[in-house]
C-alpha cells in the first residue's frame, strides 16, 4: 500500500510530461489540419509502386538492348 | 440524340464532349479548359489523381482569369504575402476549388517540380498554400494552378484566420487538459469507491482525495475558463446565459470537494465535475470542427466580384487590385470578364449578362451612357467605364449588406432547445437549494453533500450534449449528399413548411440554352452545309444562345469573311453571299417557349433554329415528389409569360405569376405566410434573395449567385434538385432526433433528481448513470450522421 505513495505523485509527473508533449505539439501546428494526413500514407504506398514499377521497365528495356 | 456524357473532370453531363487525350486513351470532358485540367494532370504524370479522388469532382476550370493572374506578375502586389528567411522566400496563396485531399496531393507533386521550389504545403482547413523556395516565379506558379483548375488569390482576412487558429488551437489544449485532469480524477475517485467498501484508513482517503484536488483544479480553471469566463462576461451584461448555471455547478461542485477534503465530509465530486467539463468541451469542439468544415465550403463558395481591375493611368492600362478603385476612375472591361464597380460607359458597346441581380441569363445589351452595375458579366464587346463609386458602395455590395444584417440578426435567435435547457438548469438550481434547506436541520455538511448529489446526478452533460451533437450530425450527413447547410436552424424549420416556391430560369431550368428543333424553310438547300455556316457564324460569340448553336456543328470547317457581330445579330461573307442571322419572321414564331432564330442567305430565310432553356432533368419528378408529400408548389419568375407558362405547364404547377419584380416575390411569400402557410424558398439569382429572407426556409441551387446562397442559409453543391425532397425528409429525421434525445435527458433527469433530493443516490451511481445518459445520446446522434434516406 505504501507504494502509492510514490506511484500517485509518479502517474501525475506522467500526464504532466503528456500535457507538455500534447501543447508542443499544438503550437508547431501538428493539430491544425485534420483531414489531410490520414490521405496521406496512401499517397506515398501510390508513389512506391510507380517507383518499382519503373524500376522493371528499365531493366526490361536493358534486356532488349541486349538482344541488339 | 442527346449522350448521356460525363465530363472526366468536373463530372458535368454534356452533350457534346470535347476529347482529352491521356496514356490510357481519350476521355470525355464538357470544354476546352477541362480538357486541358486533364491533359495537364496527365502530363506532370500526376493520373493518379482520378484514381484517389473518390467522389469528390474537380471545379470547372474558370474562363475570363487572364486578368487575375496578371496579378501575380506584378512584384509590388505579390510582395507583401512573400516572406524572406535568408535565401529562402515563402509565398502564401488562397486557393479556392480545392475539395479533398486528392488535391492536396495534386497540388503540392504538380508544384514541386517546378524549377526554384523547395517545398509546398498546403492546409485542407485553411485553404493556404505555402510555397517555399530560392527562386520562383509567383506569376508561374498562379499559372500552373490555374491549368489544373483551382483559383488562385492574395489571401485576404488574414487576421481573422490567424484568430481562428489561435481559438482552435485553445480548445484543442483545454479539451486535451480535461480529459487527462478527467481520467485521473476518475482513476482516483474508482479508489475512494473501492476503499469505501473496504473501510481502509482515514489517512489513504484523505491522499487521495488531494490527488484528486491536484488534478481537478486545472480542469475546472482551465479547461473550465470559457464558462466561467462566459458567465461573467453576462451576469455583468446583466443576463443569465447557459454559462451562469454551468459555472454556477462546476464551481459550488469544485468548492464543496475541496472543503470536504479538508474537513473530513463523505464524499467528494471531483471526477464529475471534470468529466461534466469535458463533455462540455467535446460538444463545442464537435461544433467548431463543423463550423470549419462549413466555413470551408463557404470560403470556395465566394467568388462575387472580381479581384483586379484594368485602370487608365500613367497613359497605360494598368492591373490594379479593385479596393483601390475610386469614383471617376476609368476602367477597362473586356468580354468574360466581370464588372468590379457600378459605373456608366464612356467608350464602346458591350452585351451584358445581368443574371446576378435579375435572374434571366439572356445578355442585355448595354450602350456609351448607360449605367453598368458590379457583378455583372460583359459577354460580348469591349468597354470603357467610370467608376461611379467604390466597390463598396455597388448595388450588389448594399444588398450583400442587407442579407448580411438579416444573417445576423437570424444567428441571434436561440433554438428551442437551447432555451429548454438554460430553463432546466435554473430549475435545478432552485431544486438544489431546496434539498439544502431541506437537509440543513440535519447539520450543514449532510445538506451540501446532498446538494452537490443533486447537481452532480441532473449534471446537463448529456442535456449540453443532445442539441449540438443531433445537429452538427445531420449537417455532416447533409454535406455528405452535396448539401450545404450554413443555418441549422433552418434545416429544422424546413419540415413543418406546406408550400414550396420555384424560380424558372437556373433553378428549374438549366440556364443554358440548347437547340429544340431546326426547320429548312426552303426546299432546295443542303442541311448539312447550312448548320455548318450557322455554327461558324456563332464560332465566336460567347452569348449563352450562341453557344447552343456552336453545338450545331463544331467539326466542319468554314472559313467566312467580313464578320460582323452587331446588337441585332451576326452577319459574314460565304461563297459570295451575305449569310446573317437574326430573329426569325414572326410567321415562323409560334410557341411560346421557345426562342426562334432563322438564319438568313441574302436577306431571304432559309433555316429556321428553334431554341429553349431545357428544364433540369430531374425536375419533372421532384416536382411530383413534392406534391405528392402534400405540398402546394408555386412557381414565381422574373421571366415573360410565354415560358413561364410552358414550364409550370410542364411541370404540371397550378399557381405560377410572370414578371416578378425580387420585391413582388418577396411580397407573395408574405402573402401566403399571412394565410398560415410555411414556405420554402428556392432559386439562384439576387432577384430571389429578398423572398428567401422572408421565407421559412430558403434553399440555393447550384451555381447560384453567392448572395443568394448566404440569404438562404441552405444550398445545394450539385445541380440536382432531388436533393430538395431528401432534405425535408432528414429535417423530420434530425428533429425526432434532437426530441428523443432531449427527451432521454429530461426523463432521466426527472427520474433521478427525487432520489438524489432525498440523498438516496450514491456517488458511484450518480457518475455512471451520468455517463451512461452521455453516452446513449451520443450514440443516437451517430446514428443520423450515417443516415442516407
Amino acid at each position: 500500500m505504501e507504494i502509492l505513495i510514490f506511484l500517485v505523485p509518479l502517474a501525475s509527473v506522467v500526464v504532466a510530461i503528456a500535457v507538455w508533449a500534447f501543447i508542443w505539439a499544438l503550437r508547431r501546428g501538428q493539430f491544425d489540419d485534420l483531414d489531410s494526413p490520414a490521405w496521406r500514407i496512401v499517397f506515398d504506398d501510390q508513389e512506391q509502386h510507380r517507383k518499382a514499377d519503373a524500376d522493371t521497365d528499365a531493366d526490361a528495356d536493358a534486356d532488349e538492348d541486349d538482344i541488339q | 440524340m442527346k449522350q448521356d456524357v460525363h465530363c472526366w473532370h468536373c463530372g458535368t453531363p454534356t452533350a457534346r464532349p470535347v476529347l482529352a487525350r491521356t496514356p490510357d486513351g481519350e476521355v470525355p470532358a464538357c470544354c476546352a479548359g477541362c480538357a486541358a485540367a486533364v491533359e495537364t494532370i496527365h502530363g506532370l504524370g500526376l493520373g493518379d489523381y482520378y484514381s484517389f479522388r473518390g467522389e469528390q469532382l474537380a471545379s470547372i476550370p474558370a474562363a475570363g482569369e487572364e486578368l487575375t493572374l496578371a496579378l501575380f506578375e506584378l512584384p509590388e502586389l505579390v510582395a507583401p504575402f512573400i516572406e524572406v528567411h535568408g535565401e529562402q522566400r515563402t509565398l502564401t496563396l488562397s486557393l479556392d476549388g480545392v475539395h479533398c485531399a486528392a488535391c492536396v496531393w495534386l497540388i503540392e507533386r504538380a508544384l514541386k517540380e517546378m524549377p526554384g521550389v523547395v517545398s509546398v504545403s498546403l492546409n485542407l482547413t485553411t485553404l493556404r498554400l505555402k510555397v517555399t523556395g530560392a527562386d520562383f516565379s509567383p506569376g508561374n506558379i498562379a499559372r500552373r494552378l490555374h491549368d489544373l483548375g483551382y483559383r488562385p488569390r492574395l489571401p485576404a482576412r488574414e487576421s481573422q484566420l490567424n484568430d481562428d487558429r489561435r481559438a482552435s488551437r485553445q480548445l484543442l489544449a483545454r479539451l486535451l487538459v480535461a480529459g487527462l485532469g478527467s481520467m485521473q480524477a476518475m482513476m482516483y475517485a474508482v479508489a475512494l469507491y473501492l476503499g469505501a467498501f473496504r473501510d481502509f484508513e482515514p489517512l489513504w482517503r484523505d491522499f487521495f482525495r488531494i490527488a484528486g484536488v491536484l488534478v481537478a483544479t486545472p480542469v475546472v480553471f482551465y479547461s473550465g475558463w470559457p464558462f466561467l469566463h462566459g458567465a461573467w462576461k453576462s451576469l455583468q451584461a446583466r443576463m443569465v446565459s447557459m454559462d451562469v448555471p454551468v459555472s454556477l455547478a462546476i464551481l459550488t461542485g469544485w468548492t464543496g470537494s475541496v472543503v470536504f477534503t479538508f474537513t473530513g465530509g463523505q464524499h467528494v465530486y471531483f471526477e464529475s465535475i471534470a468529466m461534466f467539463v469535458f463533455f462540455l468541451l467535446i460538444s463545442r469542439w464537435i461544433e467548431q470542427r463543423q463550423r470549419a468544415r462549413v466555413g470551408r465550403q463557404l470560403v470556395q463558395l465566394q467568388q462575387g466580384l472580381p479581384l483586379v481591375v484594368r485602370r487608365w493611368q500613367n497613359d497605360i492600362w494598368q492591373p490594379v487590385p479593385a479596393m483601390m478603385v475610386n469614383s471617376g476612375d476609368r476602367l477597362q472591361i473586356r468580354s468574360g470578364e466581370l464588372v468590379p464597380v457600378d459605373g456608366v460607359i464612356t467608350q464602346g458597346n458591350a452585351s451584358i449578362e445581368e443574371a446576378t441581380l435579375t435572374g434571366e441569363s439572356v445578355p442585355v445589351s448595354r450602350r456609351c451612357g448607360e449605367t453598368v452595375h458590379a457583378g455583372t458579366k460583359v459577354c460580348e464587346g469591349l468597354i470603357d467605364i467610370e467608376a461611379s463609386g467604390r466597390a463598396s458602395d455597388s448595388l450588389l455590395a448594399r444588398i450583400g449588406r442587407m442579407v448580411d444584417q438579416a444573417v445576423d440578426r437570424r444567428q441571434g435567435e436561440t433554438l428551442r432547445f437551447e432555451w429548454i435547457a438554460s430553463r432546466f438548469v435554473a430549475v435545478v438550481l432552485v431544486l438544489t437549494g431546496i434539498t439544502l434547506w431541506w437537509h440543513w436541520s440535519s447539520g450543514a455538511t449532510i445538506a451540501f453533500e446532498h446538494a452537490i448529489a443533486v447537481l452532480v446526478v441532473t449534471c446537463p452533460c448529456a442535456l449540453a450534449l443532445a442539441g449540438p451533437l443531433s445537429i452538427s450530425a445531420s449537417v455532416s450527413a447533409a454535406l455528405r449528399h452535396g448539401v450545404l447547410v450554413a443555418d441549422p436552424r433552418k434545416l429544422l424549420k424546413a419540415r413543418q413548411i406546406t408550400d414550396v416556391m420555384l424560380d424558372k430560369t437556373g433553378t428549374l431550368t438549366q440556364a443554358a440554352f440548347a437547340v429544340a428543333e431546326t426547320r429548312l424553310l426552303t426546299a432546295n438547300r443542303n442541311e448539312q452545309t447550312l448548320r455548318a455556316i450557322t455554327a461558324a457564324l456563332e464560332a465566336g460569340s460567347s452569348h449563352p444562345l450562341a453557344k447552343a448553336i456552336q453545338q450545331l456543328d463544331a467539326s466542319t470547317e468554314v472559313t467566312l469573311t467580313e464578320l460582323q457581330h452587331r446588337r441585332d445579330g451576326v452577319s459574314g461573307m460565304f461563297r459570295n453571299s451575305h449569310w446573317r442571322i437574326g430573329r426569325a419572321p414572326a410567321e415562323y414564331g409560334g410557341d411560346a417557349g421557345l426562342t426562334d432564330l432563322a438564319l438568313y442567305c441574302d436577306g431571304q430565310p432559309v433555316y429556321l433554329i428553334r431554341l429553349h432553356d431545357p428544364l433540369r432533368e430531374d425536375a419533372a419528378a421532384v416536382c411530383q415528389q413534392l406534391s405528392a408529400a402534400g405540398l402546394q408548389l408555386h412557381l414565381a419568375s422574373g421571366d415573360q409569360p410565354g415560358p413561364v407558362a410552358a414550364v409550370a405547364a410542364a411541370l404540371s404547377i397550378n399557381s405560377w405569376r410572370a414578371g416578378q419584380q425580387p420585391a413582388d416575390k418577396a411580397q407573395w411569400v408574405a402573402d401566403l405566410q399571412q394565410q398560415d402557410r410555411r414556405v420554402l424558398m428556392t432559386g439562384d439569382g439576387v432577384n430571389d434573395a429578398p423572398a428567401m429572407l422572408r421565407a421559412d426556409v430558403g434553399v440555393a441551387v447550384a451555381d447560384s449567385s453567392a448572395l443568394a446562397r448566404e440569404a438562404a442559409g441552405i444550398y445545394l453543391l450539385r445541380p440536382q434538385l432531388a436533393a430538395l425532397p431528401w432534405l425535408l425528409a432528414l429535417s423530420q429525421r434530425s428533429y425526432r432526433t434532437l426530441q428523443q434525445n432531449m427527451a432521454w435527458a429530461l426523463g432521466y433527469n426527472l427520474i433521478m433528481i427525487p432520489f438524489a433530493m432525498a440523498g438516496l443516490i450514491p456517488p458511484w451511481l450518480a457518475a455512471i448513470g451520468m455517463s451512461a445518459s452521455s453516452l446513449l445520446v451520443t450514440w443516437n446522434a451517430a446514428r443520423l450522421a450515417s443516415w442516407k434516406s
